[in-house]
């Protein structure tokens, strides 16, 4: 049976509920906030890049203490071992004798902050990697489920890049969205000021649980998505590619599939959010940005003549219309 | 409006839309075959009066109805894969109303069909009336304009130019005398009249050549000589007739015998050359003996008046064509040749007038050693459809695209110019590798 715009009456005023906490907690970042619920909605795994300082953490804590979700917190650095994120065997005496008994890591926590990702060493990515996209972390030949939901939000500063290890394509492309925390305005920061004291947390109210949580995930996937909003997602992404449009001259590397599959069930967690039934072109121009940034590489001319990933996709999305039908000569535009 | 009465307003609008959406297409299809069928129209219709045969108006009107009608099925089926479908329309209209989807949404029977605006839903497209009236217009411009233009049917344009060698209205105008004053055997006439038919009948644009002028002015020339002639012997032969007639009393003998051998002559000049005398007349001449004319025992005094009459008449009529032979055209008088060669302006070679111009050749009067010969101009060949393979068209000067630089001998692999620049680099300085290095890395695709 279909979803009506009465079933979504209640999640909407959930969500509304969760936006608004956040936006007591994080002042000037209404659109980073509105993004981050997407993603989760999404059940997709967030990359945050941006200065220290400007909340990220305190984004993440917000979002654990309105949803009442466990979280755990890992920071980044060059000696952590795989086996310090998903847990180690540990030998212990139990009625059948000693054995090794697994002892989960901090990934086992519905959300997981990875400060400073690119901090850690490839291996390390490589663990995070596998517990992102399979939901699951393998020890010893014991595969062991993570919590549902799950979710990653990963951070990483633009600055002090001596001892860090980019991020693979391969594993920027597990993520959701990238989004970049911009820096607050003189207004915000004198409302942070007079707001907020140092080295006191905010009091977050907690809106709603891991079940609602689990329930709201539920009916996005059952938002409609029309075929030719779908149509619209498959060109933008084929677009990224060589020679299929003019702004791909600009890029080396284009989308994966499943940055396609990301920015269909962005658009569909975005329609939810606005309490529709059905994504549509709007939900998927206003998530392109944030779903295909990272999965693009310029090319070095583009580059040198500063052209960012974000002019790129703004271009590709006035370059490809919504609908593939041409116009005829004989009429035009008003 | 309530939920269930939205299902159909949409729809009225979406079909509206696509409608005009798809009458566009097929206005796009249709515009370019109706200006090509109109310019073949056009060259059709041309070519048609200009043979004479217009076609009549329902013909014209049945043949643009039938060729209208198949154009319009040619662009429909043409047009047709772009036709736009209602579900497509309800695309449109969600991004013209900010609809998010909702009406592609409803036509999949998944949601409700939205509210209808307060304001009344327009198209975001409109007409764009010069495109759509621009061929239009060529077309009927077109048509309008082979039907109208004033076209010579090709029957009036193959008749012979109005003007022909002079020579020949000339002759035309004497053999035209000659009939009509029956002096002259037919025979002969038609003989100098096959002459000139055979001069006519070469092509018109040799009519005017050195050759055919040369011919025609000698066969005036030949045929004013002989009629020359006759109107002389005509007129002694009346003159003698004249003389025993009426004065032979007064005459002696050693003067009748002059005449009487004057006579004679004249009488056996009649009956020869190109053009003898008519056969009756000539018989009746002979029939005569002037010696006997006092005693008109053979003839009446009237009939002998006649019969003088009648070779006065032809020598009058011969002087009159003598007196006419200057040839001058119509409407210009003596004066105004006078006047034309007169003209200052025309003074040079080959700017003489009707029979010989008063210029002079450039050789004899211009420079003794400028013979005109080098001075090279272009040839100006204005009427190129009758230009021939083979005719020059311009000559100009130009310099063969020698290589002036200095080659002498040299020793076997050597370089004698190493060139400037990379030049230089290139012949000194690279080493083999180098060079296929750098001819790879900028041949590269």
């Amino acid at each position: 049976m279909p979803l009506s715009e009465q079933d979504l009456q209640s999640h909407v005023e959930a969500i509304d509920q969760l936006r608004k906490t956040l936006n007591g907690v994080l002042f000037g970042q209404e659109n980073l906030i509105e993004l981050t619920i997407t993603g989760l909605l999404a059940r997709g795994h967030i990359l945050l890049e941006g200065l220290p300082g400007l909340g990220k953490t305190e984004l993440v804590t917000s979002l654990s203490k309105a949803l009442q979700i466990e979280t755990k917190r890992i920071q980044f650095t060059p000696d952590l071992l795989p086996g310090d994120i998903t847990g180690n065997p540990v030998l212990q005496e139990t009625e059948k004798g000693r054995e090794f008994v697994f002892q989960p890591g901090p990934l086992f926590a519905n959300l997981v902050l990875a400060d400073e990702i690119n901090r850690a060493s490839p291996k390390t990515q490589s663990a995070l990697l596998e517990a992102m996209q399979e939901r699951r972390v393998t020890v010893l030949g014991e595969a062991h489920p993570l919590p549902n939901p799950f979710f990653v939000l990963a951070t990483q500063n633009p600055i002090e890049l001596e001892g860090t290890y980019p991020l693979p394509e391969a594993q920027l492309d597990r993520f959701l969205f990238k989004l970049e925390v911009p820096r607050n305005n003189a207004q915000t920061l004198e409302r942070i000021v007079n707001h907020r004291e140092l080295g006191i947390e905010p009091k977050v109210e907690a809106v709603m649980d891991a079940k609602t949580l689990s329930d709201i995930m539920k009916s996005v996937r059952e938002i409609y998505l029309p075929g030719v909003v779908a149509n619209y997602i498959a060109r933008l992404v084929d677009g990224t590619h060589t020679d299929q449009s003019e702004v791909a001259q600009r890029i080396r590397f284009g989308a994966s599939p499943r940055a396609a599959l990301s920015m269909a069930s962005a658009a569909k967690a975005r329609a939810l959010m606005a309490g529709r039934i059905n994504a549509s072109f709007e939900d998927v121009d206003a998530i392109a940005i944030p779903v295909l940034q990272h999965r693009i590489i310029l090319e070095y001319q583009a580059r040198i003549d500063g052209t960012t990933n974000t002019l790129i996709i703004e271009e590709l999305i006035e370059e490809i219309p919504h609908q593939d039908i041409d116009t005829p000569i004989s009429l035009k535009e008003k | 409006m309530p939920p269930s009465e939205r299902n159909p307003a949409w729809r009225q609008i979406a079909r509206r839309s696509q409608l005009k959406i798809n009458l566009a297409w097929w206005l796009d299809r249709f515009a370019p075959l109706l200006t090509i069928s109109s310019m073949i129209a056009a060259v059709l219709l041309l070519y048609l009066r200009s043979q004479d045969q217009s076609p009549s108006q329902n013909t014209l009107l049945a043949t643009a109805a039938g060729t209208l009608a198949l154009l319009a099925i040619t662009a429909w089926l043409r047009a047709r894969p772009q036709f736009i479908s209602e579900r497509e329309v309800y695309v449109q209209l969600d991004q013209q109303l900010h609809l998010h989807n909702a009406l592609t949404t409803a036509d999949h029977g998944i949601g409700p069909w939205p509210a209808l605006p307060v304001d009344k839903v327009s198209n975001r497209l409109r007409w764009h009336w010069p495109r759509i009236a621009t061929p239009l217009a060529i077309s009927v411009i077109l048509l309008l304009a082979a039907w109208y233009i004033p076209v010579t049917p090709q029957a009036f344009a193959a008749l012979p130019p109005a003007s022909q060698p002079l020579a020949w209205e000339q002759m035309d105008n004497w053999l035209e005398t000659l009939e009509e004053s029956e002096l002259i055997e037919e025979p002969s006439l038609d003989e100098v009249k096959e002459k000139l038919e055979k001069l006519r009948a070469q092509d018109q644009e040799k009519w005017f050549s050195h050759s055919s002028m040369e011919a025609s002015d000698s066969l005036r020339d030949s045929l004013d000589q002989q009629i020359r002639q006759l109107g002389s012997n005509l007129e002694d032969t009346e003159r003698n007739l004249n003389a025993f007639q009426n004065f032979s009393e007064q005459m002696t003998d050693a003067t009748k015998n002059q005449l009487l051998q004057d006579y004679q002559k004249a009488m056996k000049q009649l009956g020869l050359g190109q053009l003898p005398l008519d056969s009756k007349l000539m018989s009746a001449l002979k029939s005569l003996d002037p010696s006997q004319f006092s005693k008109l025992s053979q003839l009446s005094q009237k009939q002998l008046d006649q019969l003088r009459e009648q070779l006065k008449k032809g020598a009058k009529a011969l002087k009159e064509l003598q007196l006419a032979k200057g040839g001058n055209l119509p409407g210009f008088s003596d004066q105004d040749m006078i006047a034309f060669l007169m003209q200052e302006n025309l003074k040079g070679p080959g700017r003489g007038g009707i029979q010989r111009g008063p210029g002079e050749a450039p050789i004899t009067l211009g420079q003794p050693n400028d013979l005109n010969t080098n001075n090279l101009s272009a040839v100006q060949n204005q009427d190129l459809s009758h230009a021939a393979p083979g005719d020059i068209i311009a000559t100009g000067k130009t310099e063969h695209d020698i290589d002036k630089s200095h080659q002498g001998p040299q020793s076997a692999g050597a370089v004698k110019s190493k060139g400037q620049g990379g030049d230089a680099i290139w012949k000194d300085a690279l080493m083999p590798a180098e060079k296929e290095l750098l001819k790879r890395y900028f041949t590269k695709p």
